[in-house]
């Protein structure tokens, strides 16, 4: 978790009454204050602290990770909070990691088992989204003001399983407007001080991202499978098979493709989210750019990779910086008018398990 | 600051939210007695100090006092909370002051290796194994069939050896496997997979064995050889050994990647790779040495096992380094060939 879920919190959260003269909206940039060197020190005593533990630790190690990153994540001269507290995510956790391995192991054993227990996981995913987003929004706030995220299971389910049988009926073209309807549904779910987020994008801004993607991808596949397996197999003898790292690193080509290709959609994606959601009146504009976001992950695969791990602190800071750098919110008025409603705990384990098995939140 | 253990009086600045809206006041907060008092515009208020619930202290990042009526005061300064709030959060407290140094930061550097190091090479092992002894014998067998008939459905087809050679086969194996403990649990299987030549145990005393690989056998006793290697990863539980670790490795690497996935994704394959094939070295020497004894307790020499793992070696390093078979997922073919032949030579001077 980084600032971009705290973002992703404001961004789903920032709403806004109808200003009274329309002023020119006034920009805030969001500005990450994290530093590297500070935070290493934070990330490997509370990672010893967690393997010594066996792992009982992360739950504590997890709050002040998400604390870290929230805290330095500003707005408007305020940093965000984050609220949760370890016993509860503790016990999601064991929950989320008992339901995990028995799917794991399950496959070992018994494939129907297996099938049987993603069926259910597949069932319940809705239900984890709706927790997660609830939880995550429940326990981040901004001037001392929680988020809220009210969204319905039933629509949950309507959007994140009904409808992803669209996906395999429209040969996949479909998959764009399934993923707005999610966005969607994140989105103007999410409360702050009072206020409704609304999302003013349609269907059709996510289509030319999501096409463009699968028509690179499309063309990567035919250039890598038939160009470059052309050339591998006619640099050898016929009978014989290319050695092996050449055709690990034609596949990892392959890999490479596909994630630059993850990183524009990514980028996109979160660009046009942002800068369609309003919270009445403020606006965000987010100006992520597809280029800078690839080195940005290349630099940081290579950096962990060649410092056997070191330099993750420093690939995270270096993450959070560059988002939040590209990130703005424009006041419409006044930042004062938000008011506090009620709102009660939030388990952990929804959130717990859709980190596990990965639920696509579309942030 | 005071080190007298009362607190001192020393006054902080701070913004004060009233729990109710978004909007800041700022507060000069100064202690008094065992109390807070607040004053800021149109804001008087003294607060018990215990009353007051902190925010453990962490990086520079601002510290959040709750106060009763559901108000917060947002402060920078960490100091001054520090010595108004004592004996609050204790574990995060000490984390904090860890957290704040680099002999800290260089001593959690090697523990985490080291940790990680004996969790992986020793902990983990052991933990899976004592399971691994508790899993009934019934489940092992469902595994097998489950295995069987997947294999069967993907690459295995019927055996095209002549019915004579597979019961001659079958009932070598089944002498050999008579004073085994719990011997009559094994049978062997013969199929069809094209030009692979390979053989393995499933879980539940299976033990398959290809067409290629049985055309190699230039003797029954290089068949035994090979049978003898595959019941002892059976009998060592090698495979649910293998599958409890693996599976370990992937939980906790899925929930480690957690935290990492932010910065790489790619970050988390790598180690784990590496400590599975870390894993399946050791386990085909423990199975070698097992086939090493077992030859030897029914009178035949290792020299069998060095002749067959010759064969395979030649096989497949004529495709160059490609085709997982048989030879490659095990640890170097020349050292197990020259350890089957020192087997070999204990056996003759037996």
């Amino acid at each position: 978790m980084s600032a971009v879920e705290v973002a992703s919190g404001a961004g789903a959260g920032a709403a806004w009454s109808e200003p009274a003269i329309a002023p020119h909206p006034v920009e805030h940039r969001f500005e990450f204050s994290g530093d590297a060197r500070e935070y290493f020190r934070i990330w490997i005593v509370n990672l010893a602290l967690s393997v010594v533990t066996l792992g009982i630790y992360s739950a504590w190690a997890k709050v002040r990770t998400n604390r870290y990153f929230y805290a330095n994540t500003w707005v408007a001269n305020s940093p965000f909070q984050y609220l949760a507290q370890p016993i509860p995510i503790l016990k999601g956790r064991i929950i989320a990691v008992a339901i995990f391995g028995s799917y794991v192991l399950s496959g070992h054993f018994s494939a129907k088992l297996q099938l049987a227990l993603a069926a259910v996981v597949a069932l319940v995913a809705p239900w984890m989204v709706v927790r997660g987003l609830r939880f995550h929004a429940r326990y981040s706030a901004w001037r001392s003001l929680n988020f809220r995220f009210v969204g319905t299971y039933g629509d949950a389910y309507i959007r994140y399983l009904l409808m992803a049988f669209i996906i395999p009926l429209t040969l996949g073209f479909g998959y764009a407007y399934v993923k707005f309807q999610q966005r969607q549904f994140v989105v103007t779910g999410h409360r702050y001080g009072g206020k409704e987020f609304k999302f003013e994008a349609t269907a059709g801004d996510f289509f030319p991202p999501y096409l463009a993607a699968m028509g690179l991808g499309f063309l990567w596949i035919v250039f890598v499978f038939f160009v470059l397996f052309a050339w591998l197999m006619s640099s050898h003898e016929a009978g014989e098979l290319p050695a092996h790292w050449r055709i690990y690193s034609v596949v990892g080509l392959e890999y490479l493709g596909f994630f630059l290709i993850g990183i524009y959609v990514v980028s996109r994606i979160t660009n046009l989210v942002y800068n369609k959601a309003e919270l009445a009146g403020h606006r965000f504009i987010s100006t992520l750019g597809a280029r800078e976001m690839m080195w940005l992950y290349a630099g940081n695969t290579l950096a962990i990779l060649c410092s056997l791990g070191m330099l993750i602190p420093w690939a995270m800071i270096r993450m959070a910086k560059y988002r939040a750098a590209h990130l703005s919110l424009f006041v419409n008025g006044d930042l004062d008018a938000f008011v506090a409603e009620a709102s009660g705990e939030e388990g952990a384990t929804g959130a717990e398990m859709d980190m596990l098995f990965d639920v696509d939140l579309g942030f | 600051m005071s080190s007298d253990g009362i607190t001192s009086a020393r006054v902080f600045s701070g913004l004060y939210y009233n729990g109710r809206d978004a909007k800041a006041v700022e507060v000069e907060c100064e202690s008094d007695g065992g109390a807070l008092r607040l004053s800021g515009v149109d804001l008087q208020q003294r607060i018990e100090l215990s009353h007051i619930a902190v925010t453990p202290r962490l990086g520079r990042t601002q510290r959040i006092l709750s106060l009763p009526d559901g108000a917060q005061i947002h402060t920078g300064d960490n100091d001054a909370v520090d010595a108004l709030f004592r004996r609050r959060n204790v574990l995060e407290t000490l984390v904090d002051r860890l957290e704040r140094h680099w002999r800290a930061a260089v001593a959690s550097v090697l523990i985490t290796i080291t940790a990680l190091a004996l969790f992986f090479t020793v902990g983990l092992p052991w933990l899976a194994d004592r399971v691994a002894q508790k899993i009934p014998l019934s489940v092992e067998r469902a595994m097998g069939e489950q295995a069987l008939s997947m294999l069967k459905r993907l690459a295995l087809e019927e055996s095209t050896l002549p019915a004579e050679r597979r019961a001659a086969l079958r009932a070598r194996f089944e002498d050999f496997a008579r004073d085994i403990p719990g011997g009559d649990e094994y049978h062997v299987e013969f199929f069809h997979a094209g030009e692979m030549a390979n053989a393995f145990a499933l879980p539940g005393g299976t033990i398959v064995f290809t067409d290629a690989i049985v055309q190699m056998f230039a003797s029954d006793d290089e068949f035994l050889a090979v049978a003898a290697h595959e019941i002892g990863h059976e009998e060592h539980r090698h495979l649910m050994r293998l599958i409890l670790r693996d599976s370990a490795i992937v939980v906790i690497g899925t929930l480690f990647a957690g935290d990492v996935a932010s910065a790489s994704t790619l970050v988390v394959a790598i180690p784990t790779f590496l400590l599975q094939n870390h894993y399946t070295r050791a386990f085909e020497a423990d199975a070698d040495e097992y086939a090493f004894s077992a030859l030897a307790a029914h009178g035949i020499s290792p020299q069998a096992f060095a002749d067959v793992m010759r064969k395979l070696d030649a096989k497949y390093s004529k495709v160059k380094d490609s085709t997982p078979a048989y030879a490659s997922t095990h640890p170097p073919t020349a050292e197990r060939i020259q350890r089957a032949e020192e087997a070999a030579r204990r056996f003759k001077e037996r």
